[in-house]
């Protein structure tokens, strides 16, 4: 199977059948905006910030 | 080991090479080979990029280092999700939208063929080197601890690996990643609940954590600016921002993993993904470390967890050895009852017995801190062996002294996973580079899919040879080690200088990119080197000349930086250096 992109949102893909003949395929990407990925990037940086307060607590907490 | 441990190792090695073979059929192209086909889950990405991040040497030195250390390791990665972030933003479309098998093929397409060629070379010298180290570091260990010779454990994780990974290609690496990183979370497991349930009756895992963070144990964040100090928050988050924005978006065997992605969208995820688990899984990590500590102060460690430098020792002064066993044991019972009587004081209402108590329990850990640290010393001057550090043993020993049968084998085989699943993926990468940027790009343009895949399975093979090799050496030259493992940390910052000048620098050429790199490179050398440079200079010509000039200027706190700041200091090296060449150029002459 040979796979060539041709574009951001969609692949042709030239597929190789069981009788040797090459038939092509469209495949979709399916690409998330990216509104939604600047919601994502600031989800991890406060998970982030959350976490190491935990850590900090957990550490302050049983070395007291 | 008993049978049954062998079986669980052997399936395992058995397993991992048919698994391997399985994937041949999807790696007849180049694409297929290299990257899969582009058609790779999110999740198997991820679990990929995360097992080739974690070798058998973070698995067993990590928790070796919570057992004397503590914690403190787990600020290293706080400047990782940060950087994941930063990378999903910029080099992640930027790679794959430019369709691209290696890192180094963009920069072609943004500067020149010396710019690819010269970042591609500096990759491979610094990873085919140390894939060497990854293997040899695992392989003394478990030669020690499986009582093999240590040639026979390195070509048993170097030969096992290379022949899958030869094989399969970028499949097989992914996908047994995944099945090896199930291992390591399965052992991982149960190995903390094997300990849990080994503590003393009436001791808990609170009374266990409160033990260890009297001592110190459970520091996760350290605010003190110091650049000599290796783990604060401030060298995790900045310098370990720099190193893993290197690592996970200029490294090719981590590069590779989020181009085998179906979509921008699954490479971002599965980057991602190690973002929000990296640091507990780290934790998790550490955490058994201090748990084997907190275990050991009711079971008595073994002295020196590594028995070939013990059994030296014994061998040429028995009688002094003895002794300080004797001493060890002693110390190790008047620690014990001060641990049981801080629990005690601890669940009481007292606070003027629980501060007295504390300090007992500090005291006599002090003490019995000071009888392990004679107990190294004399095992370095006995044994002629300044570089004897036993901390990476810890583990291993503690799994083969006090694991039931069977787990034992299992925790064996998730070493071995984490070894093999970082190998892999290096060598994947090796070979991906020395096919796409060496012999697709010079010496045979026009070739086919089929000469490609072949001799990127002839570069597997022979880095594998050449990492095993290298291993060996490796072993025999202890030092060695830490010159290559730090080896890399030269490279990452101006590497990464580079793909900033690309990405981020509009007005950077072609000349200023390739200057800047080797004027990076060349102060990383020079801040890191100058020490070494001086001592042999003072070793040679008995004149401390070259240290004398660094003391008139007054710039010695220069040299002692931790070498997590190299990063920092090759990227910003490289980018003003690079911006300001570029200035000096019109346009680039293609």
């Amino acid at each position: 199977m040979r796979i060539c992109n041709d574009g951001f949102s969609s692949r042709h893909c030239n597929i190789q059948t069981m009788e040797n003949n090459e038939i092509e395929q469209k495949i979709e990407v399916q690409e998330l905006p990216d509104s939604w990925w600047y919601r994502v990037y600031i989800a991890v940086i406060i998970t982030t910030i959350l976490v190491i307060s935990a850590l900090w607590t957990f550490s302050k907490h049983f070395s007291s | 080991m008993k049978f049954l441990d062998w079986s669980v190792v052997v399936a395992y090695l058995a397993y991992v090479i048919w698994d391997g073979i399985r994937m041949t059929k999807n790696s007849g192209s180049a694409e297929g080979y290299f990257l899969a086909n582009r058609s790779l889950p999110w999740w198997a990405v991820g679990l990929s990029v995360m097992a080739t991040q974690m070798s058998a040497i973070t698995l067993v030195g990590t928790t070796g280092q919570a057992y004397s250390d503590g914690m403190r390791f787990i600020q290293f990665y706080y400047g990782l999700p940060l950087a994941m972030v930063i990378l999903c933003i910029t080099v992640v479309p930027f790679f794959y939208r430019a369709n691209v098998f290696t890192a180094y093929e963009y920069l072609e397409k943004r500067f020149d063929l010396k710019t690819r060629t010269l970042t591609s070379f500096f990759f491979l010298m610094s990873r085919g080197l140390g894939v060497g180290v990854i293997i040899a570091a695992p392989a003394v260990i478990l030669s020690i601890v499986l009582g093999w010779s240590e040639i026979v454990t390195i070509f048993a994780i170097g030969l096992t690996t290379t022949f899958y990974t030869m094989v399969g290609g970028v499949q097989a690496v992914t996908w047994t990643d995944v099945k090896q990183m199930v291992i390591i979370f399965f052992g991982l497991g149960v190995c903390m609940f094997i300990i849990l349930s080994n503590f003393p009756v009436g001791v808990g895992i609170t009374d266990g954590l409160h033990l260890a963070g009297a001592l110190g144990k459970l520091t996760t964040v350290e605010t003190s600016f110091d650049l000599t100090e290796k783990y604060t928050i401030w060298s995790g988050t900045i310098a370990g921002l720099f190193l893993f924005l290197s690592y996970f978006g200029c490294d090719q065997s981590q590069v590779q993993r989020f181009l085998t992605a179906k979509s921008v969208s699954q490479g971002r995820t599965s980057l991602l993904m190690s973002a929000f688990l990296k640091i507990p899984i780290q934790f998790m990590i550490l955490l058994i470390g201090v748990l084997v500590f907190v275990f050991y102060q009711f079971q008595t460690p073994p002295m020196i967890f590594n028995q070939v430098q013990a059994d030296k020792a014994i061998a040429a002064k028995s009688a002094d050895y003895g002794q300080l066993e004797n001493e060890y044991k002693q110390i190790h019972a008047s620690r014990e009852k001060a641990a049981l009587d801080f629990i005690s004081a601890e669940k009481g209402n007292d606070p003027a017995a629980l501060d007295s108590a504390r300090q007992k329990y500090r005291e006599t850990n002090k003490e019995f801190n000071d009888s392990r640290k004679k107990a190294t010393e004399f095992i370095k001057a006995t044994n002629n062996d300044a570089n004897f550090n036993d901390v990476n043993y810890v583990f291993p020993v503690f799994v083969i002294q006090n694991m039931p049968m069977g787990v034992i084998g299992l925790i064996i085989a998730a070493i071995f996973a984490a070894a093999m699943s970082s190998i892999s993926a290096e060598l994947n990468a090796l070979a991906t580079a020395s096919t796409i940027d060496f012999y697709k790009r010079h010496f045979k343009k026009d070739g086919t899919d089929k000469q490609y895949v072949f001799f990127g399975r002839i570069a597997t093979f022979i880095w594998g040879m050449f990492a095993c090799v290298v291993a060996i050496f490796a072993t025999n030259l202890g030092s060695l080690i830490e010159v290559v493992n730090t080896f890399g940390s030269y490279f990452y910052g101006s590497l990464l200088g580079v793909f900033v000048l690309a990405i981020v620098v509009k007005r950077a050429r072609s000349r200023g990119a390739f200057l800047g790199l080797l004027t990076g490179i060349s102060s990383v050398a020079f801040v890191g080197g100058y020490p070494w440079l001086s001592a042999k200079w003072l070793e040679y010509f008995g004149r401390n000349d070259l240290w004398n000039i660094v003391e008139t200027l007054g710039i010695q706190y220069l040299f002692k930086i931790e070498f997590l700041w190299f990063n920092v200091i090759g990227c910003l090296v490289t980018v003003i250096a690079g911006y300001l060449i570029s200035l000096t150029v019109r346009e680039d002459s293609k």
